[in-house]
Parts: structure tokens; sequence; C-alpha cells
């Protein structure tokens, strides 16, 4: 059997549309469970030294909050603009405009090295800043 | 005077070829990652008693996960500025992200093995 013509651009963008929804609710999903972790974390050691230290102070200590914080500055950015790529895909329809498209596909992957180097920079310097302050 | 009309097709190619070098550059970021995640997903399961009947789960993982990336890299490989490869891009980018929410969501079940032993004080 001959292969299958491989459909135009912009039908193969639209086809991509639900994955592109779903990996923006699994990106909140994991941020909520990080958020968890850092909370989790913090108040297991406030049972430990209850009436020593208070939440925040721990809570500022604790070296997956830079992890959290940083995750969601950087997925709320990028997660913008892919929510803003899944609508473009959605709406992409036969004689519909292609450079919407085009500008939130390149939009969306030069913001998604950005996000990702900002919270690599931002998780290493607030790491090394925590080992120093120890 | 009047500049030349361009299709919108390849204006649109041309606009989408901007995205190539950080497309590329997550590639690489992913295709190592994921080496390094296997290493590490094997690794730790084998000097660990307890999560040996993991080791076949991480090395599936991480291969699998080397493999999503894989076809973003072909996919920023054809971005060209003339669109030639357009369709065959769009059409890896479309199967990167068909598998990309699985391979996220498999980090899951494999974090949460790994660091079980961690948080029982093992």
């Amino acid at each position: 059997m001959p292969p299958a013509p491989t459909p135009s651009p912009w039908e193969s963008l639209r086809r991509s549309r639900w994955a592109l929804f779903a990996i923006c609710g699994l990106m909140a999903l994991w941020f909520i469970l990080l958020a968890f972790l850092v909370i989790a974390t913090t108040s297991h050691y406030v049972e430990i030294l209850r009436g020593r230290r208070s939440f925040s102070s721990l809570l500022l200590t604790n070296s997956l909050l830079p992890v959290c914080l940083g995750y969601g500055v950087a997925h709320y950015l990028v997660g913008r603009k892919l929510l803003a790529l899944a609508r473009q895909s959605k709406d992409l329809a036969v004689g519909a405009p292609l450079r919407p498209a085009g500008e939130a596909f390149s939009s969306f992957w030069k913001a998604n090295l950005r996000a990702h180097l900002l919270l690599f920079a931002f998780v290493v310097s607030a790491w090394a800043l925590l080992y120093f302050l120890r | 005077m009047n500049a030349p009309k361009t299709h919108p097709e390849s204006e649109a190619a041309a606009i989408a070829y901007g995205a190539r070098p950080s497309i590329l550059v997550m590639a690489w970021a992913g295709l190592l990652g994921y080496l390094a995640l296997t290493v590490l997903f094997v690794l730790i399961p084998l000097s660990v008693q307890e999560l040996r009947r993991f080791v076949l789960a991480g090395a599936l993982y991480g291969a699998y996960g080397f493999w999503a990336f894989l076809k973003l890299h072909r996919c920023g490989r054809k971005l060209t500025p003339d669109g030639a490869q357009l369709a065959e891009a769009m059409e890896l980018h479309r199967q990167f992200w068909n598998h990309a929410p699985f391979v996220s969501a498999c980090t899951i079940p494999i974090a949460i093995a790994i660091l079980w032993p961690g948080f029982q004080g093992r």
C-alpha cells in the first residue's frame, strides 16, 4: 500500500490542537503538585520544630521553593503562548489567514526557550544563594 | 512602487522558520536530558533492592522521551526559509505534541516510585 500523503502544514497544526490543550492542563497540574510538595515538606519540618521557628522562615529555607516559584513564573509565561498557539490551531480552517498561526508557532517556541533559560538561571542562582546563606 | 506580493503560505512559512533555532536548542536539551534521565532511572532502581522491578519501566520511559524529542529535532531540521519541507516539519511537530502529554504524565508514577523510599526515610 502506498504511504499516505503528508497533510498540509496547517492541517497538521490544526490536528495537534488537543495535544496542545492537554499539555497546558498538565503544566498547571505539575505546578499544583510542586506547590503541594513545597507546603508538605515545610509542614513536616514545622511539626518537628514546633514552637521554635515559624512556617514562613522555614518556607524561605526550603530548597524546593525556588524550583516551585521558577516553574510557576516560567510556565505562566510560556503557557500563555502555548494557549495562544492552541487557539490559533483550533481556528485554522480552509481559507483562514495563515500568518497568525505562523506567528503563534514562532512566538511560542521563542518564549519556550527563553522561559526554560530563565528557569534554569533562577533555580541555579537561588540554590547557590541558599547554599552560601546556610 | 508597490512591494512584490508574497504568497500567504510562504509568508507564514518564513515566519515559522524563525522558530528553528529555539526548536533545535530545546530538542537538544530534551535529548541530552532524557539520556541523563534514562541513566538515572536505571541506576537508581538498580542500586535500591526494593526498586529493582522498576528498572525496565525507567529504561522504557527514558527511551520514549528520547524518541519523542528525536521527532522535535527532525522537525527543527526540516524548517527552512522557503518552507519546502514545512509539511513534514509540521507533521513531526504534531507527532511530538501527541506524545509529549504522555511523556510528561509518565513522569509522575516514575518519580513517585523513586522518591517513595526517600519519603519513608529509607
